[in-house]
C-alpha cells in the first residue's frame, strides 16, 4: 500500500512538472495559434540556469545554514525562472514574430529549428556530457575565491561554495528533495493558474486566445500578450527544469526533448490552448508513465513513450479537442 | 583522383535517395497539402522490409536468388509503407493542420520506439542488411560504385518526373484544390477521402522506396536514421523549395552541398581554427541559416509573394 | 456583351417534375440563438429565386444548408426529391447543385483555367495510372476540358486571362470567375451568394446577362442572395424575404421589395 502511496506521489509531482510544461505550450498555442516546439529548449535553458546560479561563488557568506540554503534555493528557481523566460521572449522576437503571420508550416519549421539551433548551442557551450544539479561541486571547504573560477564554471573547477554541499546534502536525501519539489510545484502551478484566471494581464490573455479580431476591438494590443504569453510559459518551463535535474539528476543539452513532446501530449490530452486542462493533462500522463513503470513488467515497460504516443494518437482521433478544450478554427 | 571519384559517386547514391525521399514529401504536402511530421516512419518501414526480406539471403546463394530477393524487398518495402500511408488516410480527413503533424509524428514515433524495443529488428543497434548486390570493392570499386550511382540518380529522376507529372495532371489539379481551399473544391465535387488515398499511396510509396535503397546501399539500418529531425528536414526542403519537385531537389542538393563543405571546412579552403570552428558548429550554422531562410522566403526561395494558399 | 438580349425576366412554363432544389422547415441554432428557424423553400427547374434580407437574417445559413456546408439542426434538404442530410458538400455537388461564396473562395494556386476545369463533372480523373502514363485518351480528355473551360470563360468574358492566376484579377473578374467555375458544375441548380457585391456598374450588368442567358439556354435554376435589387428586378421570378431567420414574405419580387420597403416606413406611392 506505501508503495502505491509512493508511486502516486512521484506521479503527481513528475506529472506537475509536465503540467507546468504543458500550460506554457498551451498558452502560446492559444495566443499566438503556434506549437512552440522549442518548448523544450526552455525547459534545459531553466535548468542550465539554475545549475549556474547555485555555481557561482556568491555564497561563501554564511556558514552552510539553513537560511543561506534557502535563499539560494529561491535564487535558483527565480533565475531559470528568468532564464527560460528571457530565451522564449528572444526566441519570440526572433524568430516567429514576422513569419508567424504568414505561413504555419514555416513557422513550425521555424520552430523546429529553432530547437535545433538552441540544442546546438547547448552542445557547444555547456558540453554534452550531463552535469549533476548540484553534485557538479566537489563538497569543498571554503577557499578563497578567484575570478576565474567565477568566469569558468564550466571548466569544472571545485567552486567554492559550501552552501551547495549543504544542497548535495540536501539533494541526497529524497524526502528533502521531494519537499522541496513539492512546494516549488505548488507555487509555481498556483501562481500559474491565479496569473491566469486572475489577473487583468491574464483575461488579456485569455481573450486574444479566444478571438484576436474581437479583443483587439476592445483595446487590447495582441503583440505585447503574446510577448507576455511567452514569458510567461518560458518561466514556467524553466522551473520545471531547474526542478527536474533537482530530483532526477542530470542536465545536459538535449534533456528538454523528451519532457517537450510529453508536454505536447499532455496538452493535447488537456485541450490544447485551456490551462486547467494541460495541468490535467500533465498530472494524468505523469501518473500513467509512474504507475505503469512501476507495475508492469520490465519488457514492457520500454515500450513507455510508445505508450504515451499512442495515448496522444488515440485522443487526437477520438477527442481532438482534449478533455477541457475549446474549438478554435473558422466556421465553414 | 579515384579517392575524389569514390567520395563523389557514393555521395550521388545518397544525395538520389534522398530526392526520392523528398519527392514522396512533396505529394503529401506540396500537392496533398498534409501537414506531415511522420513521414520518415514509411522510409523506416520501407528499410526495414527491405532488410528482413534480404536476411533471407543464404550465404553464398545465387546471384538469380539475389536479384529475386531484391525485388522482392523493393515490393515489400514500398508495399509496406503504403499500407502505412493507407492506415494515415482516414485521421488525415479529419483532423485539421497542427493536429494532423501530431498524429503523424506521433505515427513515427510509435514506430520508432517499437523497432528500438524489438530485438529481432535490432533494436537501438540496428540490423545489418545482408548484401544482395555486389559489393564494390577492390579493382571493381569504382565501375560497381558508378553503375550504382548511376541507378540511384535515374530512378531519383524517374521519381522527380512523376511527381510534376502528377503536379500538371488533372488529377494533380485537383490534389491542388483541395489543398487551396477544401470547401469550396468539395463544393465543386473534389472529395476529399479519394483525394488522400492516392496521395498517401504515391507519397508514402516513393518514401517506402527511398527506405529501401537505403537499405540495400548502405547496408546497416538503425532507428536512428529515421528519426524525427531528418523527417523536418526534408520538410523544411520541400518548403525551401516552393513545394514543387524541381524546386525541391534544389533545395536538397544545396543543403547536402552546405552540410558537406562545412564539414570538410568549405572543401579545405578554411584551414586552422576558422576551419575547426566552422565544422564544430555546423549543425548550429546550418540550423541558423536554414531558419534565415525559411523567414525571409516562407513560401520557398524563389515564390517572393503569396503564390500558395495554406494547407 | 452586347445588349442584345432582353433584358426582362424570362417566363417558363409549369413543370411538374420535382423541384431541384427544396428545403422543408430547416432549423439551425448558433449556440442559442436561431440562425434560421423552419424555412421552408422550393426551386421548381429553370426558376430564378432572389432571397433578401438584412445582413444577419440567415441568407447565407439557408444557402450553406441547401449546398451542404452545414447540418441543419432540423429539417430536411431535397435535391431532385431526395433528401440530403448529412451528406457532403461533395456528395450535392454530384447530385447537381453548385453554388458561390459570400466571400470569394477560388484557387489560389491554379490558373483561372485550371480553376473553372477543375470542377468539371469527370469520373476518370481520380486515377493515378491515367495522370501518370497519360495516354492518348488522357490528353484527349484534358484537351476537351480546355476547350469547355475556355467557353465559359469566354461566356464571361475573361477567355483572354485564361492563363492568368487570380492574382492579376479584379475583385469583379474574380467574381465572374467563381461564376464561370459554377457554371462548369453543369448542375441543374445554381446558388449565388452575392454574386454582384463589389462589382461596378458594367461587371453587374455583364452578370445579370450572362445568368439571364444560361438561365433561358440550359433551363439553370437559380437561387441568388443578393442586396441590389435591380438585379432581382431583371431576372428574378420570385423573391423570398428572410429577417431574423424567419420567412416574411415570398411572392412576385415587386410585391415582396414593396413590402420590405413598407415596412421600412418609405412611401412607395
Amino acid at each position: 500500500m506505501s508503495y502505491l502511496l509512493t508511486q502516486l506521489g512521484n506521479g503527481l509531482m513528475l506529472g506537475c512538472m509536465y503540467g507546468l510544461i504543458a500550460v506554457g505550450f498551451s498558452l502560446v498555442y492559444g495566443v499566438a495559434r503556434l506549437m512552440n516546439f522549442a518548448h523544450g529548449e526552455f525547459f534545459m535553458v531553466g535548468a542550465y540556469g539554475a545549475l549556474f546560479s547555485a555555481e557561482l561563488p556568491l555564497w561563501r557568506w554564511g556558514n552552510g545554514a539553513g537560511a543561506t540554503m534557502f535563499w539560494t534555493l529561491v535564487i535558483s528557481v527565480l533565475v531559470s525562472a528568468a532564464s527560460g523566460a528571457l530565451v522564449s521572449v528572444l526566441v519570440e522576437r526572433l524568430a516567429y514574430r514576422r513569419i508567424r503571420r504568414v505561413s504555419r508550416t514555416a513557422t513550425f519549421l521555424v520552430a523546429v529549428g529553432a530547437s535545433i539551433l538552441l540544442q546546438q548551442i547547448g552542445f557547444k557551450v555547456f558540453s554534452a556530457s550531463p552535469r549533476g544539479f548540484p553534485d557538479v561541486c566537489t563538497p569543498v571547504v571554503v577557499a578563497a575565491p578567484t575570478l576565474s573560477g567565477w568566469l569558468q564554471p564550466s571548466a569544472g573547477l571545485p567552486c567554492e561554495v559550501a552552501v551547495t554541499s549543504q544542497l548535495q546534502a540536501v539533494a541526497l536525501s529524497p524526502s528533502g528533495t521531494s519537499a522541496v519539489t513539492f512546494v516549488v510545484l505548488a507555487f509555481a502551478v498556483w501562481g500559474a493558474l491565479f496569473f491566469v484566471l486572475r489577473t487583468d494581464t491574464g483575461l488579456a490573455i485569455r481573450a486574444v486566445s479566444i478571438d484576436e479580431k474581437s479583443a483587439r476591438s476592445v483595446g487590447i494590443r495582441p503583440q505585447p500578450a503574446i510577448v507576455i504569453t511567452f514569458a510567461v510559459g518560458g518561466a514556467l518551463a524553466g522551473i520545471a527544469g531547474f526542478l527536474w535535474s533537482l530530483r532526477y539528476g542530470g542536465v545536459q543539452p538535449l534533456m528538454g526533448f523528451i519532457p517537450g513532446v510529453k508536454a505536447f501530449v499532455a496538452a493535447v490530452i488537456g485541450g490544447v490552448g485551456s490551462v486547467t486542462g494541460a495541468l490535467v493533462g500533465g498530472l494524468l500522463l505523469g501518473l500513467l508513465e509512474t504507475l505503469s513503470f512501476a507495475y508492469l513488467p520490465g519488457e514492457v515497460s520500454g515500450y513507455r513513450d510508445a505508450v504515451t504516443l499512442l495515448l496522444l494518437l488515440v485522443f487526437l482521433l477520438i477527442r481532438p479537442l482534449g478533455l477541457l478544450g475549446r474549438q478554435f478554427g473558422e466556421a465553414a | 583522383m579515384a579517392l575524389l571519384a569514390d567520395y563523389i559517386l557514393t555521395h550521388l547514391v545518397y544525395l538520389s535517395i534522398l530526392v526520392i525521399f523528398a519527392a514522396g514529401v512533396v505529394v503529401l504536402y506540396g500537392l496533398a497539402g498534409v501537414f506531415t511530421l511522420g513521414h520518415q516512419g514509411f522510409m523506416a518501414i520501407g528499410a526495414y522490409f527491405a532488410a528482413g526480406i534480404a536476411c533471407l539471403m543464404p550465404a553464398g546463394g545465387s546471384p538469380i536468388l539475389a536479384a529475386a530477393l531484391l525485388v522482392a524487398s523493393v515490393i515489400a518495402g514500398v508495399g509496406g509503407a503504403v499500407a502505412g500511408g493507407l492506415l494515415l488516410t482516414g485521421p488525415s480527413v479529419r483532423l485539421r493542420g497542427d493536429y494532423m503533424a501530431l498524429a503523424t509524428l506521433a505515427f513515427a514515433e510509435i514506430l520508432v520506439a517499437l523497432i528500438r524495443n524489438t530485438e529481432a529488428l535490432g533494436g537501438m543497434r540496428g540490423l545489418d542488411v545482408a548484401s544482395l548486390l555486389p559489393r564494390a570493392s577492390g579493382s571493381a570499386r569504382l565501375p560497381i560504385l558508378g553503375t550504382y550511382a548511376l541507378a540511384s540518380v535515374a530512378m531519383a529522376a524517374g521519381a522527380v518526373l512523376a511527381v510534376q507529372r502528377l503536379g500538371r495532371s488533372r488529377l494533380g489539379i485537383a490534389l491542388r484544390a483541395l489543398r487551396d481551399d477544401e470547401l469550396a473544391a468539395r463544393s465543386m465535387g473534389l472529395e476529399n477521402r479519394r483525394a488522400r488515398l492516392i496521395s498517401f499511396t504515391m507519397g508514402a510509396g516513393l518514401c517506402g522506396l527511398a527506405g529501401c535503397l537505403y537499405a540495400h546501399f548502405s547496408g546497416h539500418v538503425s532507428p536512428r536514421d529515421f528519426g524525427f529531425v531528418q523527417g523536418a528536414m526534408v520538410l523544411l526542403y520541400v518548403v525551401l523549395g516552393g513545394s514543387t519537385a524541381v524546386g525541391t531537389v534544389c533545395a536538397v542538393a544545396v543543403v547536402y552541398f552546405l552540410d558537406e563543405g562545412l564539414k570538410l571546412r568549405c572543401f579545405g579552403l578554411l584551414t586552422g581554427g576558422l576551419g575547426d570552428a566552422l565544422v564544430n558548429w555546423k549543425d548550429a550554422i546550418l540550423a541558423g541559416l536554414l531558419i534565415a531562410l525559411l523567414a525571409w522566403r516562407p513560401y520557398g526561395l524563389l515564390t517572393a509573394n503569396r503564390l500558395r494558399s495554406e494547407p | 456583351m452586347s445588349g442584345a438580349l432582353e433584358p426582362e425576366r424570362p417566363h417558363t412554363e409549369l413543370s411538374h417534375e420535382p423541384p431541384v432544389l427544396a428545403g422543408s422547415r430547416l432549423t439551425k441554432f448558433y449556440g442559442g440563438v436561431a440562425a434560421l428557424e423552419r424555412v421552408s423553400l422550393e426551386i421548381p427547374p429553370g426558376e430564378v429565386i432572389g432571397v433578401v434580407g438584412a445582413n444577419g437574417a440567415g441568407k447565407s445559413t439557408l444557402l450553406n444548408l441547401l449546398t451542404g456546408a452545414i447540418r441543419p439542426d432540423d429539417g430536411e434538404v431535397y435535391v431532385g426529391g431526395r433528401p440530403m442530410n448529412g451528406q457532403s458538400p461533395a456528395a450535392f455537388a454530384h447530385a447537381g447543385v453548385a453554388r458561390t461564396f459570400q466571400k470569394l473562395r477560388l484557387f489560389p494556386s491554379l490558373t483561372i483555367l485550371e480553376n473553372v476545369c477543375v470542377a468539371m463533372p469527370s469520373t476518370e480523373r481520380w486515377s493515378l495510372r491515367s495522370a501518370l502514363l497519360r495516354g492518348r485518351s488522357e490528353v484527349g480528355r484534358e484537351e476537351d476540358e480546355r476547350a469547355r473551360g475556355l467557353a465559359l470563360l469566354r461566356l464571361v468574358g475573361l477567355e483572354d486571362r485564361a492563363k492568368h492566376l487570380i492574382g492579376n484579377l479584379t475583385y469583379g473578374q474574380r467574381r465572374l470567375v467563381e461564376l464561370a467555375r459554377a457554371l462548369a458544375r453543369e448542375a441543374s441548380v445554381v446558388l449565388l451568394d452575392e454574386p454582384a457585391a463589389g462589382m461596378n456598374a458594367n461587371e453587374e450588368r455583364q452578370l445579370c446577362d450572362v445568368l439571364i442567358r444560361i438561365n433561358q439556354a440550359r433551363h439553370l435554376a437559380l437561387l441568388i442572395v443578393e442586396h441590389r435589387w435591380a438585379l432581382l428586378r431583371r431576372m428574378a421570378h420570385r423573391a423570398l424575404w428572410l429577417s431574423d431567420g424567419r420567412v416574411v414574405q415570398e411572392g412576385a419580387p415587386e410585391s415582396v421589395f414593396a413590402a420590405i420597403l413598407d415596412s421600412a416606413g418609405v412611401i412607395t406611392r
